[in-house]
């Protein structure tokens, strides 16, 4: 027996992204008017630094004799928020920087759902094949290249706050642990840009299927 | 594109509408328009056929090869 194909519709698809978009766009504003201490009790900041690991091993020998395990230890992430107790003190060029690009890493999830959406309400009209799609699909693509990009500079600028606090305890790393992902977003970003590719082709295809008497 | 598609100068010798030959190809006038301004970039056998048995001609009426100039001198 054919066992039941679980279709999930274009429109489904389409306004759930509408949704994340909606809902990604109030997340934005509420976070940005929290920072600003809009709608907290005063402006602040926050974000992850990567403290420093002592990279030696430690050598842990197994409870039955046969051998050890080794644990590295390479640093962590922690959350740091800083509470100013002014507007001028806040308002700096650095702590500026750094939300332009913490934020920016939330403005590209945006533009991705964003993009999904409209690719989603083509797909609903039956506009499949068409440049359109070829370039919201190439848009996300370098969405997803920037989204680990910024997210490296954001950290790399809230180390820098954070190494200028006066009497900080904090032992930063120099290099923050992301670099993996940026490798994982640009694999990615590659991969939706042959997708893309693949999507230009059939455009071509579409096209010429039209044009043909 | 050097094939040129002399649809009209054959509409006209038979003095046949675009409307008509739509009917009577069996194809709609959307696509006998793209035929005829030369945006078409193919043409099926079947629609050849029945343009040709339409305007009572053979294929080379309505097609034409005009050489680009500059290319192959």
């Amino acid at each position: 027996m054919k066992a039941k194909e679980i279709i999930v519709s274009p429109k489904v698809l389409r306004y759930t992204f509408l949704a994340l978009t909606a809902g990604g766009c109030l997340m934005l504003f509420l976070n940005l008017s929290s920072y600003f201490g809009i709608t907290s009790d005063g402006p602040f900041i926050r974000g992850y630094v990567s403290t420093q690991g002592d990279y030696g091993p430690t050598v842990q020998p197994l409870s039955d004799g046969n051998g050890s395990y080794k644990i590295f230890n390479f640093g962590e992430r922690k959350l740091v928020l800083l509470d100013f107790s002014n507007l001028p003190s806040f308002m700096q060029f650095r702590h500026m920087f750094y939300i332009l690009c913490q934020k920016m890493v939330w403005f590209l999830a945006i533009i991705v759902m964003y993009q999904m959406y409209r690719i989603f309400r083509n797909l609903d009209r039956k506009v499949m094949f068409r440049d359109e799609n070829t370039r919201r699909i190439r848009l996300i693509a370098l969405a997803v290249l920037l989204y680990p990009i910024m997210g490296f500079l954001a950290e790399v600028q809230f180390k820098a706050i954070v190494s200028q606090l006066p009497g900080h305890t904090l032992q930063l790393s120099s290099i923050p642990i992301l670099d993996q992902e940026i490798v994982y977003g640009a694999i990615l970003s590659l991969v939706i840009f042959a997708l893309a590719d693949v999507f230009r082709s059939g455009t071509q295809l579409q096209q010429e299927q039209d044009l043909t008497i | 594109m050097p094939i040129i598609v002399n649809v009209d100068v054959m509409m006209a010798k038979r003095k046949m509408s675009l409307t008509e030959l739509a009917s009577k190809v069996d194809i709609t006038l959307a696509n006998l328009s793209i035929l005829k301004t030369g945006k078409a970039k193919a043409i099926r056998f079947g629609t050849l056929e029945a343009i040709c048995k339409a305007l009572d001609c053979q294929p080379g009426d309505v097609l034409e090869y005009v050489a680009e100039k500059g290319v192959g001198e």
